[in-house]
């Protein structure tokens, strides 16, 4: 057989060879941006048991901030602008909203107390003195421990979790606040939330590994949005936290569950969005993966009736 | 040609050979039983004082498709304004052999591993007929429509009526030889439903698979009753010409006084080992020389 020969047949049966490549077109990156909560978000006027009152703009009022994507955001879907829903089967039962991805800033843990169960986001305080001093001398709703004791510091938080979990630091616990911006002091700069001076308030956020999606007519993409799920005006609590899931502590006397996000979050937000609530009135478009400075603004209130 | 154009052109055949591949040869091949059924249309049936349990059964036969494409049986019926049951029960029974010694024969659970290879699996489905994606008698489908969002892009909407629960939340199905139900709660008059029971499984020894059947009005619980899931429906073990394989519900009779606690498998498992040559006949237990938990 020629060369020649040789060299076509090679060519062929390297070509049909690569015929059966697969090639999956995904794509798939960390896609980075900025969300931004208005200081009315944050803000709240206490009326103390002595007769006086004090408005306090404060990121322990930022409760889990929930963020999705979405086909498309629409108006008149709920009272507030929403992702577009997919059909409705069951009268009564909103329809799917079907993200494309989400993530969370701020996560709802183990709060090693019974009675900060579905009551403490990660990423809002600096330590855990500011955690019980937040309960105590704000709310005036003390934590109590197993015993029914109050808790008078912060460091017995940090040792229950010690004790309960057999972690050796308050970084592995996840609640409080580590030194972020790597200036050798653990602040108000190192939350999730940081004061921009401007009447605002960022945080930056990484959707891990996300697959992109586009109108592949029109080029435009998916739609970033998102909404702050506030504290409850008086027990202080998080109503996308599901008490009955989440790490279970039944050690000695302690019979809880830490509570966790419910599942369907994303797919239905309505049914966990309430008054008080903040919402993304100006979601973000992407025009491609690549797309810098993503930015949505936290910034309609809901009104739900 | 020198060795080197062979195996170039081997590869080259090779390589296309291998992207038309349906994995057929790895399945059973086709049985006299057919491997998708459809029944046609059934009329709930009401059970009451005048009609039992065992007079609503409808007994059936399924094999093997010789393909990898999936068999099973279909049915339609049209929605009664209320609750609708759908009970199926392939052959025939199936318990977990024990892997390990129990602490005493108080603990001690089945002495005999159950003979898996006369038990299949099949797998409950029901919801509009409308969505119905399959060819009744032909090939069977799913309850699966597609939605487009705004981008354009295909969500797979699995619209699926039976719901069976599970250790993991609903969505799941029973395992081998053991029955399935679910009840379409408020199934709407005058509109047909279609319900497709897919043979997840066919039994080892045969490929053809006998099943019972229930279609009744009103919710499962209610027919049930208390009774052992697996002793609702009974004789469902046939053979070709649809007669009972007998001792089959014997056995199913010990098998359920054994679940209420006559402990009376064990007796009938050790005589039917010293009776027949399980080799040769149809034994229901299994090799008792094979289990680990072997009762004094």
């Amino acid at each position: 057989m020629s060369n020649k020969l040789n060299a076509a047949l090679s060519l062929v049966g390297a070509l049909a060879l690569s015929g059966c490549g697969f090639k999956e077109g995904l794509e798939i990156s960390d896609m980075k941006g900025t969300v931004v909560l208005p200081e009315e978000a944050l803000t709240r006027t206490f009326f103390h048991s002595d007769g006086s009152s004090e408005t306090l703009t404060d990121p322990r009022l930022i409760g889990p901030v929930y963020l999705g994507l979405y086909p498309s955001v629409e108006e008149g879907v709920q009272e507030y602008p929403y992702p577009e829903v997919g059909p409705v089967f069951e009268e009564g039962t909103p329809g799917d909203t079907f993200p494309y991805g989400g993530t969370s800033i701020g996560d709802i843990r183990f709060p090693c107390m019974e009675s900060l169960q579905c009551r403490v986001v990660s990423g809002r305080y600096v330590d855990f003195d500011a955690m019980q001093s937040w309960f105590s001398d704000v709310l005036e709703d003390p934590i109590s421990d197993a015993q029914g004791e109050e808790v008078t510091n912060g460091d017995y938080i940090a040792e229950t979790c010690f004790e309960i979990l057999h972690y050796t630091s308050e970084e592995e616990i996840r609640l409080t606040a580590t030194d972020r911006n790597e200036d050798d002091v653990i602040n108000l700069k190192d939350l999730d939330f940081v004061d921009q001076g401007d009447g605002t308030w960022a945080a930056e956020f990484t959707l891990w590994q996300q697959e992109y999606f586009q109108d592949e007519e029109t080029g435009k993409g998916f739609t970033l949005w998102g909404w702050m799920d506030a504290p409850s005006e008086s027990a202080y609590k998080f109503n996308t936290c599901d008490p009955t899931k989440g790490y279970k502590d039944d050690t000695y006397n302690s019979d809880f569950f830490a509570g966790r996000p419910y599942e369907d979050l994303l797919n239905f937000p309505s049914k966990y969005i309430t008054s008080g609530d903040w919402v993304s009135g100006t979601p973000y478009v992407y025009q491609s993966a690549d797309d810098e400075n993503v930015t949505i603004t936290l910034d309609f209130p809901a009104q739900v009736n | 040609m020198r060795t080197s154009g062979l195996c170039v052109l081997a590869g080259l055949f090779g390589s296309l050979v291998a992207c038309d591949y349906t994995g057929d040869w790895l399945f059973a091949p086709p049985t006299d039983a057919p491997g998708v059924v459809h029944l046609g249309e059934l009329v709930p049936t009401v059970i009451d004082g005048e009609t039992s349990i065992d007079e609503a059964v409808i007994y059936g036969e399924i094999g093997a498709t010789g393909t990898a494409e999936p068999g099973g049986v279909t049915f339609s019926f049209e929605g009664t304004g209320g609750p609708v049951c759908v009970w199926v029960d392939p052959e025939l029974v199936f318990w977990n052999q024990s892997v390990a010694p129990q602490a005493g024969s108080d603990d001690a659970r089945w002495a005999y591993p159950d003979n898996v290879f006369d038990d299949g699996d099949l797998d409950l489905y029901a919801g509009y007929a409308v969505y119905y994606s399959g060819s009744p008698g032909e090939k069977m489908g799913d309850f699966e429509i597609r939605y487009e969002d705004s981008l354009g892009n295909q969500i797979p909407l699995t619209l699926n009526e039976c719901t069976i629960s599970g250790l993991n939340g609903t969505g799941a199905h029973s395992g081998r030889g053991a029955p399935e139900s679910c009840t379409l709660a408020a199934t709407l008059p005058g509109v047909s439903y279609m319900v497709a029971i897919e043979a997840w499984s066919t039994p080892l020894d045969d490929d053809r698979l006998s099943y019972g059947l229930i279609l009744a009005e009103g919710d499962c619980d209610d027919i049930r009753n208390g009774i052992t899931e697996e002793c609702v429906i009974l004789g469902e073990a046939r053979d070709a010409d649809g007669e009972m394989i007998p001792d089959s519900s014997t056995f199913e009779v010990t098998y359920c006084a054994n679940v209420e606690g006559a402990d009376a498998l064990v007796d009938y498992c050790e005589t039917e080992a010293e009776t027949y040559d399980c080799s040769v006949d149809h034994c229901f237990c299994g090799d008792p020389d094979n289990t680990p938990t072997l009762l004094e």
